[in-house]
């Protein structure tokens, strides 16, 4: 079977998985009762993103090597889908946050260096579109390695700006119960198979769309 | 939008709305008569603690619970119902992105071969 097949088999399978894992399987938590099942996706949502950063900044790094255009747009597409990931961390944070905070937003370091990692992401997007096509790949590849700086800024904001934030350390899923973290690691499973599938999706029509355009050309050239 | 596109999201927002009425955690209903043979049976002939007392302060706390309940799942519903929109409007988007490909296919193909566009459009 080949890979695509396949992932396109088990995603909805590992779907189906986190979503009873969450709700069928997770002991409630004792303080914020069903609220707190946010937590699965909203977290897995923000390590799936980091996780498409990642890619977007190793690309980059392939692409400014070898100079193959194959990998600045799996660059692309990797980005993409890691600020729609991050689209969902920023929208059930709040909502959570409304819940056990009492507040809709706060400035915490954690949130808002969060929110400067999608600006800065929204921001490659805009540099992809307003420089012209010889140099948007190389600059685009140098802003996708930067950008992946703040993703470590983001995972250890808490730490690094002690200054009584609003969101628990990063040692806090270690402390978990058992069915908690099951559910957590197959739901962050689930969304980096939707990750994956998706990517794959898009890379494929961003490809024939590339070769399409260099078939116009150059057949309107002929 | 394919009609493919359309059932997947259909089948897929139906699994999740039935999953999690399946597993959600029941309302708390507990009836006045039970609070009272429960606190009763738990106090037994203690005579240090007013039975009244302790029955209100229960049937409050549960009353607490309870309204917390729906609050509590508002919130729950709002959060996988973001989730899953994004994630529909970012599949709509790339279905919407496969029609257009598809259309400049058939533009540069009709460009190409007009007759054997012509055969393909009458599915000879």
């Amino acid at each position: 079977m080949p890979v695509a097949t396949a992932l396109y088999v088990v995603t909805p399978i590992a779907l189906f998985a986190a979503l009873y894992s969450v709700f069928g399987y997770a002991e409630y938590e004792g303080t914020m009762l069903e609220v707190q099942k946010i937590f699965y996706f909203h977290v897995s949502s923000a390590f799936t993103a980091f996780t498409a950063f990642a890619v977007t900044c190793i690309c980059s790094i392939a692409y400014l090597v070898k100079r193959c255009v194959k990998y600045d747009l799996v660059a692309a597409k990797s980005a993409e889908l890691g600020l729609v990931f991050c689209t969902i961390v920023l929208t059930t944070g709040p909502i959570w946050a409304r819940s056990s905070w009492n507040t809709w937003w706060n400035w915490e370091p954690r949130l808002t260096s969060t929110l400067i990692l999608c600006l800065t992401y929204v921001g490659y997007f805009i540099l992809r579109t307003s420089v012209s096509t010889e140099q948007k790949e190389r600059f685009a590849s140098v802003f996708g390695i930067v950008a992946f700086l703040n993703v470590p800024i983001v995972y250890y904001s808490v730490k690094i700006w002690q200054t009584g934030g609003l969101h628990p350390p990063t040692t806090t899923r270690s402390h978990l119960a058992e069915s908690m973290k099951h559910a957590w690691l197959v739901s962050w499973l689930a969304l980096t198979l939707i990750y994956a599938s998706l990517l794959k999706l898009n890379i494929g029509f961003s490809w024939a769309q590339y070769r399409l355009n260099k078939l116009q050309a150059r057949t309107y050239s002929n | 939008m394919s009609k493919f596109n359309l059932i997947t999201i259909v089948v897929a927002f139906l699994t999740f709305t039935t999953v999690f009425n399946i597993t959600r955690q029941p309302d708390i209903i507990v009836p006045g008569e039970r609070i009272e043979t429960t606190v009763s049976d738990i106090l037994g002939n203690d005579t240090q603690y007013d039975e009244t007392e302790i029955q209100q302060i229960v049937t409050q706390a549960i009353q607490i619970l309870n309204d917390g309940q729906s609050r509590r799942l508002k919130y729950l519903i709002s959060a996988y119902f973001v989730v899953w929109l994004i994630l529909m409007l970012y599949i709509f988007h790339l279905s919407q992105k496969q029609e257009q490909l598809q259309t400049e296919l058939d533009l540069l193909n009709n460009q190409l071969q007009p007759d054997k566009a012509k055969e393909d459009r009458k599915g000879i």
